[in-house]
């Protein structure tokens, strides 16, 4: 069902100006329905300096059905589950038209990223938990890695009470999950962040301690058991 | 005389072929009196809930507003280009012009694209009944015409099916017969004394509430006295 031929010239058309862009779209799979796309943080935002992958599943309705996207890379957005990366946006969903793009997608993502949308309307149980959690607190990002555990309990689009309400926290813990996640070497690390996970350390000071020893795993393996 | 009007019926029963003849003479009242196609006074009639003189309200307080809302646009938003060959922006395919298709707008698109569009919002539901112009910035309507000349057979069997029960069930004075598997639609004289109604399917109703009718008892307490008997607690305190 899927118009395969639609989906190849969408490609080579992406990622012919991918330096002008910086869009990526890259296949996932060899049949072409699990791609895997990549935008750039917006310049002037926390996000700036930062590579976000997105991970797309075509449908079998598509283009006429919308592409279903999520972000493999962990982000911290009002509108973008710091849990899963589920994406709340109006054009992956009941505004999407057949003659949108691939492309035109993942810059609507990254014009989302530039812009949020706290004022969405958004999962009431999530905003429930919200409201009830002791969680919320307002945190600083330097304190965040010691509950980092405790605030991924709470997922998506949760993150705009804080957006609205204190906007330094937000940027600042936005700005550290991009420096965390986002950046080009920390991706290149994450077999070596795997590893290390499978072994039983937790995965933020899996992080930390790899930042530290210049991503080396074996000092980091040091470092993380004591004696 | 006071008396004479009680016993007068306050209802019409409604087959299928009534309700497609009502629906008919609406679309052709509203088309000869705003002078449009019968598909742009079908679009009309069925964005303001098959309502003629609320069509006619809205349309003389301000026209352009409402072509601006339902999408019936005046002339085309974009000059379909004179080339030759065009290039359908959901395939990317390039077609010559005759297998090109547009709404008004004149944003132009395969008619195989067409289909697609059309048949997954159709199977999506009675939303179809207010189909736009795939370009993302574009609102133009798409109607039956197009419906018609675009869709396989069976979409268009689905739509017309749509295009008829959206005319009993978004009209303020037509109801379905609640009875279960009973076609027949009730046209009701909004305002009258008496709710019950009686359906040719020999089923009584109250047209304010659907339940079984009720009178003299009102809806508010039939509501409780079925909640009452649909508790578990009750059984157990007999």
């Amino acid at each position: 069902m899927v118009d395969f031929a639609r989906v190849q010239k969408e490609l080579s058309e992406c990622n012919r100006d991918v330096t002008i862009s910086g869009i990526r779209i890259v296949p996932q799979s060899d049949n072409l329905l699990h791609l895997s796309g990549t935008i750039p943080g917006p310049i002037g935002t926390p996000y700036e300096g930062g590579t976000f992958k997105i991970d797309i599943i075509l449908p079998d309705g598509y283009p006429f059905e919308p592409p279903k996207m999520q972000f493999i890379t962990k982000v911290w957005h009002p509108n973008i589950s710091s849990q899963n990366g589920a994406i709340c946006l109006d054009i992956l969903k009941d505004q999407w038209s057949p003659a949108l793009t691939l492309k035109t997608a993942l810059l609507s993502l990254q014009a989302l990223l530039s812009a949020p949308e706290p004022d969405d309307p958004q999962d009431a149980v999530v905003a429930q938990q919200v409201l009830l959690s002791p969680v919320l607190t307002p945190m600083h990002p330097l304190d965040f890695h010691l509950s980092f555990f405790q605030y991924s309990l709470v997922s998506i689009c949760v993150w705009a009470p804080q957006y609205l309400r204190d906007y330094p926290t937000f940027a600042g813990t936005a700005r550290y999950w991009t420096e965390t996640f986002a950046k080009t070497n920390s991706i290149g690390n994450e077999e070596k962040v795997q590893k290390l996970l499978e072994m039983g350390f937790p995965e933020d000071l899996v992080r930390t301690t790899l930042k530290e020893v210049g991503d080396d795993e074996t000092m980091a393996l040091e470092k993380l058991c004591p004696g | 005389m006071c008396w004479a009007f009680l016993f007068q019926q306050n209802y019409t029963i409604l087959n299928e072929a009534n309700i497609h003849q009502r629906q008919e003479e609406d679309i052709t009242r509203v088309s000869t009196v705003l002078s449009i196609t019968r598909v742009s006074a079908s679009i009309l009639l069925r964005h303001y809930n098959w309502s003629v003189s609320k069509v006619h309200d809205e349309w003389f307080a301000d026209e352009e507003k409402v072509r601006k809302v339902v999408g019936l646009l005046e002339k085309p938003v974009v000059q379909i280009p004179n080339a030759r060959e065009l290039t359908c922006g959901i395939c990317f395919e390039t077609y010559s012009r005759d297998r090109m298709n547009a709404a008004s707008c004149g944003h132009a698109f395969c008619s195989a694209c067409w289909t697609g569009y059309i048949s997954t919002s159709i199977n999506d539901g009675p939303g179809c009944l207010m189909l736009r112009c795939p370009d993302p910035s574009c609102g133009a309507a798409v109607g039956q015409d197009m419906i018609n000349v675009l869709a396989s057979d069976d979409d268009k069997e689905k739509y017309t099916r749509y295009l008829l029960r959206s005319y009993i069930e978004d009209n303020r004075k037509t109801k379905w017969c609640p009875a279960p598997g009973c076609d027949y639609a009730v046209d009701f004289v909004v305002g009258s004394a008496s709710y019950d109604v009686s359906c040719h399917c020999t089923y009584s109703f109250c047209w304010n509430c659907t339940e079984e009718a009720h009178r003299p008892v009102d809806c508010g307490t039939v509501a409780q006295w079925i909640l009452k008997n649909s508790a578990e607690s009750e059984n157990m305190n007999w």
